[in-house]
């Protein structure tokens, strides 16, 4: 398939709209309780990020690959076994991988069963599409979700400590400490959201004005 | 009779996936229980070095069961050796983010503190994370618990204190805390032997 082709197919789209303009915090607002609470720190933020779309790629192929085979009527406890299967799977191997960082993330790595984009991109997507289809989907809007945690990651651990994964860059650094609280986070949020959406006017602007006929 | 048979599969298919997602997930638990076996003989190794004894891997097991008397509390464990008066306590307690696991080697005898190991810890960067800085450990080695131990902004010269982390005062706290209670506990213990 030439490149051309690649941009054009389904799989490709959905992948790319997942991450920017469906993103999954950004513009459908789901998932904030753990993006603020696990955000304090840049690894934390990035274990977080890898372990969602992990448990989203994984349980959206398997549930798609078995569509057929659900009976309509058990379809969300089907989609509960399947997540809450891998999530208990990822919380035992960061145990085993990473302990000091599984301990950071607490009962966090437990909660992403109830992190509302698994069920809703189950429900949404991979009980209607082929198994290729609902993982690239899942995987766009696990890099969408993890793309926002690095960049609250980043920032609330830099100012709040002047480091980045734990090394030190920034000596004699005055802490904010209001940013390393969840208040704190959650208007930083609400700036990056508002940075987003200028971002995102602005292009649609551009876009419209070299349509435009001459 | 077709709603019948309709909810039957779905019975039998639930049934069948739940089966499978055990299988898959005690298969999981099983690794992760070796590796957690794995580790606490590794510490057990760490107290028994601690205690002036010298490691045979053949033996080792038998003869830390047989030398070494422990108590659990909590999520606290506490290991007693009393031909040398010594003991190990495994502490876990909240910190500012997260919970501080320490290891703290005593003479209960003396009441004095031989050593302190920061195990695990999530705290600030360049400032609570600080504690488990060698400079910050040392000043545990031969320290007085006779009264409490406190971690001080400014110190009075009193036994048992240490100078606090400047700009990490709820993580000094925090460690100073945990310390605390678990030498209150095994202290509540009496000295009593414990049984293997």
């Amino acid at each position: 398939m030439s490149g051309n082709g690649i941009r054009a197919s389904k799989g490709f789209s959905t992948f790319v709209e997942n991450i920017w303009l469906s993103n999954p915090i950004f513009v459908m607002v789901l998932g904030v309780c753990s993006s603020l609470a696990v955000t304090t720190k840049l690894a934390n933020a990035l274990v977080m990020g890898i372990s969602v779309t992990f448990v989203l790629c994984i349980s959206s192929f398997i549930i798609s690959l078995v569509r057929k085979l659900i009976p309509e009527q058990v379809r969300l406890i089907v989609f509960m076994l399947i997540i809450s299967t891998f999530v208990i799977t990822v919380d035992l191997v960061l145990r085993i991988l990473v302990p000091e960082v599984s301990k950071g993330l607490g009962p966090y790595i437990g909660l992403i069963i109830t992190n509302c984009n698994l069920m809703g991109r189950a429900e949404a997507f991979a009980i209607k599409n082929p198994p290729g289809l609902s993982f690239l989907d899942s995987l766009g809007t696990g890099l969408g979700y993890t793309l926002v945690l690095l960049v609250l990651g980043f920032l609330r651990e830099l100012i709040t400590s002047g480091s980045l994964f734990g090394i030190v860059l920034l000596r004699n650094w005055t802490s904010w400490n209001l940013v390393s609280i969840a208040p704190g986070a959650f208007f930083l949020l609400a700036s990056i959201i508002i940075v987003f959406n200028m971002l995102k006017r602005k292009n649609k602007t551009a876009s419209v004005t070299a349509d435009k006929p001459r | 009779m077709s709603e019948k048979k309709g909810s039957l599969s779905a019975l039998v298919f639930l049934v069948v996936l739940t089966s499978l997602c055990t299988v898959f997930l005690s298969f999981t638990n099983t690794m992760y229980q070796g590796v957690k076996a794995g580790r606490q003989r590794e510490l057990r190794m760490k107290i028994w070095e601690d205690f002036d004894n010298d490691i045979d891997l053949t033996a080792f097991d038998r003869e830390f069961s047989e030398a070494v008397s422990v108590k659990e509390n909590g999520k606290n464990i506490y290991y007693m050796y009393a031909p040398r008066h010594l003991a190990a306590l495994h502490m876990i307690g909240p910190g500012l983010w997260g919970d501080i696991e320490l290891l703290m080697l005593i003479d209960y005898e003396n009441k004095m503190i031989n050593k302190l190991y920061v195990l695990s810890q999530i705290e600030t960067p360049g400032l609570g994370a600080r504690i488990s800085e060698q400079p910050f450990l040392d000043q545990f080695s031969n320290l007085d618990y006779s009264k409490t131990v406190r971690i001080e902004k400014e110190r009075s010269g009193k036994p048992g204190e240490v100078d606090a982390i400047s700009g990490a005062t709820k993580t000094s706290k925090s460690l100073e805390a945990i310390i605390n209670a678990g030498l209150k506990t095994f202290a509540s213990f009496g000295g009593k032997e414990a049984k293997p």
